[in-house]
């Protein structure tokens, strides 16, 4: 249902394309509505079949057994646990620019080690400064790229540590 | 010529910087199979950001080797400890793991070796020998051609990802629409931008791999719990014990019988490694010669799945090169790093003086690559192995690191990251929901080919769409396509038909 409610807001958006229309010539929405059809058509048949069948209907091009298939992808457990981390994802790109690549990475890394259920604060903080210098070190040094630096004080932080790799 | 050419290649594949690309490659891949929750595609996928600054041939040589590897390595984690890598790597528990566990881990190590030896140098030589006929034919491809290929690599891709031909489709629509956001080409109107600046300039590609493969990929194994099976004997011996000449004749049908499935399957775009690696042991299960043992630890259900899965790698390969389209994930991403390098692979590659030499090394380090990954494998086992004992909450931080600072490392711009974050998250919703990733990356990716072709053709024909159906090349494809789409619908109403009609039971009189 929401494939299909998004197809047709979708289809309604290519409707209104602002182009100028040559006669005898398919505009710039023809491609996107053709496609738009084939979702909304593909929609409805899997409204339609799982209607009449009760139950999404399944190929067997593949043939696994339920204990393989839990070993390749076990069921979801801790839905809570993505969205905290797509959370610490936003903030961390929030403060990105402020407090710079460095810090802001550390306290990423830590998050997202104790999300990840690794659950030895020593370990994880020093290990977190390790990857975050390692990465800073590989990207600005080795692939030159200018990650973020922050704003004062905190990029004098960034400048001591390009001046520890030699940086410049 | 093509084998002085060839040969020409290997130089430079054996340049000191080649050679070490090429090592790391391996190493790399390996590495990602064996961890369950990573796999080839993502390896390749981390590994694109390195490839900026780097020429063409090592970039490609890097992402080729980790496909490669990726195809192999898994079976040491799956014979040893029965932790498969990547699914394609299931099968090899049916016999692999049962052999090992029989009491020779080291011989079952030795076919899986021997059979991704001969599956990758057998499979390369074919798809190498075929590059220049295809190339021939290549040529000759007009705008209606074209389509036609592209829309016969979305409707396998389709018809093989997933269980539910609907979330396939849906899927390939999403990858289809992502990639008309932005400016079109050929009137310049924006389309589905909605007032936001940044998707003006379109969806990169990389975006949506790494959001798509990389972040989804990490978040959908949080959501799991991060679980994974420890190895319970870590410290056991491992080694390596090749077949006897006796034995590899003995099963010289199996291994010619997988070769060429694996080959021709990897042709079929959407068919990768692990859809050719089931197949391959279905067809063994069911038309080998000790088909009645399959499962029970014989060599057969190891080598046919190996092979298959090795052999599919050269056959994506050449589709990619010759006419720039990808047919699996990893290939999409090696095309990703062509076009950042301003390459746009199709036939005029090995035709254009001024990039034979680049397409040959290529060539050649598909062979260095399978021969590299087989002496890894039997020497570095035991290293390669000890990545299973990393936390997984260490490693998927480091992935997401990755995914991010390798994304703004692209344009250095922090728009791209902020897409990374919502392709990532509409990756996890795709696993969560049971939608295919593989048909929206290749929809995202094969969208623009094939909307310019079609508008190519519909403004050159006067609208007329029969000029799809009716050229010499692209008639056959679309009808092709069509059986594609049509297969899996058939086999279906016959399984339900089955169902309903059990064998052995009479409906009446």
């Amino acid at each position: 249902m929401l494939v299909l409610a998004g197809g047709l807001y979708l289809y309604h958006a290519a409707d209104n394309f602002e182009y100028e229309d040559v006669s005898g010539r398919i505009g710039p929405d023809a491609w996107p509505k053709i496609i738009l059809f084939l979702m909304l058509v593909t929609a409805l048949w899997g409204i339609v079949s799982s209607a009449m069948s009760g139950d999404a209907v399944a190929s067997d091009v593949i043939v696994e057994s339920e204990q393989d298939v839990a070993l390749i992808s076990p069921p979801e457990i801790h839905p809570w646990l993505v969205w905290l981390t797509v959370g610490s994802t936003l903030a961390y790109l929030l403060l990105l620019p402020i407090i710079g690549f460095f810090i802001a990475t550390v306290t990423f890394i830590v998050a997202l080690m104790y999300l990840g259920q690794y659950r030895k604060p020593v370990r994880a903080a020093m290990l977190s400064v390790a990857i975050a210098f390692a990465f800073m070190f590989l990207f600005m040094r080795v692939v030159y790229v200018a990650l973020p630096l922050g704003i004062p004080p905190f990029e004098d932080v960034s400048y001591a540590l390009m001046t520890a790799m030699g940086v410049h | 010529m093509a084998f002085i050419n060839l040969m020409h290649g290997f130089v430079q594949v054996f340049q000191p910087f080649n050679m070490l690309v090429l090592f790391i490659g391996l190493l790399v891949g390996m590495a990602v199979s064996i961890m369950p929750g990573l796999g080839l595609v993502m390896g390749v996928v981390l590994a694109l950001p390195f490839t900026y600054r780097m020429a063409i041939e090592p970039s490609v040589i890097l992402l080729t080797a980790i496909y490669f590897a990726g195809t192999y390595a898994g079976c040491f984690s799956a014979i040893l400890y029965r932790i498969p890598g990547e699914p394609m790597d299931v099968p090899m528990l049916w016999d692999g793991y049962t052999m090992a566990r029989r009491g020779a881990p080291a011989k079952a190590l030795g076919w899986a070796l021997v059979a991704a030896l001969i599956g990758g140098l057998v499979s390369s030589t074919v798809m190498v020998a075929l590059a220049g006929p295809m190339s021939e034919v290549a040529l000759k491809f007009d705008s209606p051609d074209y389509f036609a290929a592209v829309f016969f690599g979305l409707t396998t891709a389709v018809a093989l990802a997933s269980k539910s031909m609907v979330n396939s489709l849906i899927s390939l629509c999403v990858g289809l629409l992502v990639s008309t956001i932005g400016i079109d080409s050929i009137y310049g109107t924006e389309r589905f931008t909605f007032g936001v600046p940044i998707l003006r300039d379109g969806v990169q590609l990389v975006e949506v791999l790494v959001g798509m493969y990389g972040l989804g990929e990490v978040l959908a194994r949080i959501g799991q719990g991060l679980r994974i099976q420890q190895p319970q004997e870590m410290t056991q011996k491992v080694g390596t014990q090749f077949p006897t000449l006796r034995e590899l004749i003995a099963i010289r049908i199996t291994l010619l019988r997988s070769t060429i499935i694996g080959t021709l399957l990897g042709i079929v775009p959407g068919a990768g490694a692990t859809v050719t690696a089931f197949i391959s042991y279905g067809i063994e299960k069911q038309y080998g010669r000790r088909r009645q043992a399959m499962g029970t630890g014989i060599p057969e259900g190891i080598v046919a799945p190996q092979v298959g899965a090795t052999a599919s790698v050269a056959g994506h390969m050449i589709p990619l090169l010759i006419l720039g389209l990808p047919g699996s994930g990893a290939t999409a991403v090696i095309l990703a790093a062509f076009l950042l390098h301003g390459v746009q692979p199709g036939p005029m590659l090995l035709e254009d003086p001024s990039t034979t030499l680049m397409v040959n090394t290529i060539l050649a380090s598909m062979f260095a690559s399978v021969l590299g990954m087989c002496l890894l494998g039997f020497f570095w086992i035991r290293v390669v192995i000890k990545v299973l004992t990393v936390p997984q909450g260490i490693l998927s931080a480091i992935v997401v690191l990755f995914c991010l600072v390798g994304a703004y490392a692209n344009r250095s711009s922090m728009s791209d990251v902020w897409m990374i974050v919502v392709f990532g998250v509409l990756g996890y919703l795709f696993e969560k929901f049971k939608f295919p990733i593989s048909p929206m990356v290749l929809g995202a990716v094969l969208g623009p080919i094939g909307e310019t072709a079609f508008m190519r053709t519909m403004i050159g024909n006067g609208n007329d769409w029969t000029a799809f159906f009716t050229g010499s090349i692209s008639g056959p494809l679309m009808a092709a396509s069509v059986l594609a789409l049509a297969y899996p619908l058939f086999h279906r109403l016959l399984a339900a038909r089955r169902r309903t009609h059990p064998v052995g039971t009479t409906t009446g009189h």
